[in-house]
């Protein structure tokens, strides 16, 4: 039997604070001292890039903000990155919010990448921020079945007299659409992807992947895999970020946790065995 | 001028509720409490402010320059106050079983489509391809696999021989499903915690870690006193 000077019995009645104060440690130490460690690029996040750069000059491209403030540590570098990429591919790009936090996301993204938005002179000829259309599911079938629906922005412009909505009368003129979401992308696949055929590229938290994989890559052209995604598009369109600057603290309290599970399955064993039958 | 300290007072801020919030951790208390009140208000407000300009703008404007079409919706959803009344409930259920018909109306008949047929077709795959192994053991594992998992889930039948041997297989499959999924969510929240911590060192909020670290240790002492004198008066 464990007695409490045996490591095993310490072992299991650790302060779970003691983790924390580690794993906090794991985290914080290498985003001041950072390692250097080489970042992969993954296959999902290739053909992201690779299907972006194939776009021609003009295309549209819808990016949907179904994100929250909860996962904009994740969520936010992947678009920061990706609509930098769009912004040099000279692509017009769309955002829209079906998330009511989604359209201050999407105004901080044209605010770094552009420099500013609706005060932008191009704001409304290549990119625009319509806002949040309530309603969930039904609100994206109807947004993707006639895009003017909405009336004004989320500045409160009227967005009929805005360019780049002109030549839209249905998701069919939409080359691209971005889910950024932290919630599910089937609602996507199933108003825009099976009915109107848009390819979808998923900018989606490392939580929601395991949902994403089966539509890759009949559906979903492409994915970024939460922060991890984020640095290996920032790597691609040459642009290191927050996401690739927190690299070395995700490895390192990785690397933590699977100290963490060794030693306590270890710690399991040895009790187990040492059990009396 | 003005907007440089708006943008400072700001990350104080987010660095001051993130450390308000991250209290808990050492245990529940009041100023975590009070961070979660906070966001839970704040993003509450913020949704209900941007709901409301929604409608405003999408549909009682158009209502006051002569589209009557949008009265239909806006008196059907304020019939949704009457959740509040006991005397007239049932006009409440008029507009809610609207929203729950559309809804599964539209969410139904999609669905069938890309998580059945789709999925289904998704899955007749080749069992051998030439000169490709990789993507060989590739489909084996995908059909094997679903077979396998929906076979596990068969409880009409005792299952012996091979649907056993194949039940047991996508039983596995199911156990590094969830693996899979474990890790995916650790490294998710470990993302958020790198989100975090990049925020406090932002200047001014780096100015709060050493306040949290002296706070810290303060709680830390004081619970230790507060262990040692019971002790000493149940000796004595």
């Amino acid at each position: 039997m464990a007695t409490e000077k045996d490591w095993t019995h310490k072992l299991a009645t650790i302060d779970p604070r003691v983790i924390f104060l580690l794993l906090l440690i794991s985290v914080a130490a290498p985003l001041l001292m950072p390692f250097g460690l080489p970042v992969g690029i993954s296959p999902p996040t290739t053909s992201t890039f690779k299907f972006i750069e194939g776009l021609p000059s003009g295309s549209l491209v819808v990016s949907a903000f179904d994100m929250s403030a909860a996962v904009a540590p994740e969520c936010y570098p992947q678009v920061a990155a990706f609509t930098t990429h769009l912004k040099n591919k000279n692509l017009k790009i769309i955002e829209v919010a079906f998330d009511s936090a989604g359209p201050m996301f999407a105004d901080q993204a044209l605010r770094d990448v552009f420099g500013a938005s609706k005060d932008h002179p191009l704001y409304g000829k290549n990119f625009i921020n319509l806002g949040y259309i309530a309603g969930g599911e039904a609100a994206m079938k109807t947004f993707a079945g006639n895009p003017k629906v909405i009336q004004k922005d989320f500045y409160g412009k009227d967005v009929k007299d805005l360019e780049i909505m002109q030549p839209l009368s249905s998701a069919r003129d939409f080359k691209l659409l971005i889910v950024i979401s932290g919630s599910q992308v089937d609602n996507f696949v199933r108003q825009f992807g099976d009915p109107h055929g848009v390819p979808i590229v998923g900018a989606v938290t490392a939580v929601l992947v395991t949902r994403v994989m089966p539509y890759y890559p009949a559906k979903v052209v492409g994915y970024l895999n939460g922060l991890r995604g984020a640095a290996e598009y920032e790597q691609l369109v040459k642009r290191p970020g927050i996401a690739l600057a927190g690299m070395d603290a995700q490895s390192a309290a990785h690397l933590l946790v699977i100290i963490f599970i060794i030693v306590g399955n270890v710690g399991y064993i040895v009790r187990k065995t040492r059990r009396p039958s | 001028m003005i907007g440089l300290d708006a943008r400072l007072v700001g990350i104080l801020l987010s660095g001051g509720l993130t450390l308000m919030a991250y209290s808990f951790l050492y245990r529940e208390n009041r100023v975590s409490r009070i961070a979660e009140h906070i966001y839970l208000g704040a993003a509450t407000g913020y949704g209900v402010v941007l709901s409301a300009k929604y409608v405003y703008d999408n549909a009682a404007v158009p209502l006051a320059k002569g589209n009557t079409f949008w009265a239909i919706p806006l008196l059907s959803s304020l019939l949704l106050y009457f959740y509040f009344s006991k005397k007239h409930f049932w006009l409440y259920r008029l507009p809610t079983a609207a929203i729950i018909g559309v809804g599964t109306g539209i969410v139904v008949a999609a669905d069938f489509r890309t998580r059945l047929t789709e999925q289904i077709k998704a899955t007749l795959l080749p069992l051998f391809v030439a000169n490709d192994p990789y993507n060989t053991v590739n489909n084996l594992i995908i059909v094997f696999g679903v077979l396998g998992a929906l076979i596990f889930f068969y409880f009409s039948k005792e299952l012996k021989g091979p649907t056993r041997t194949l039940a047991d297989f996508g039983k596995y499959i199911l156990m590094v499903t969830f693996g899979a999924s474990f890790g995916q969510t650790f490294m998710a929240r470990i993302s958020l915690i790198i989100g975090r911590v990049q925020s406090l060192y932002i200047w001014p909020a780096s100015i709060l870690l050493p306040l949290a670290a002296v706070l810290v240790g303060v709680a830390i002492a004081w619970d230790r006193r507060k262990q040692r004198t019971p002790r000493v008066s149940a000796g004595k």
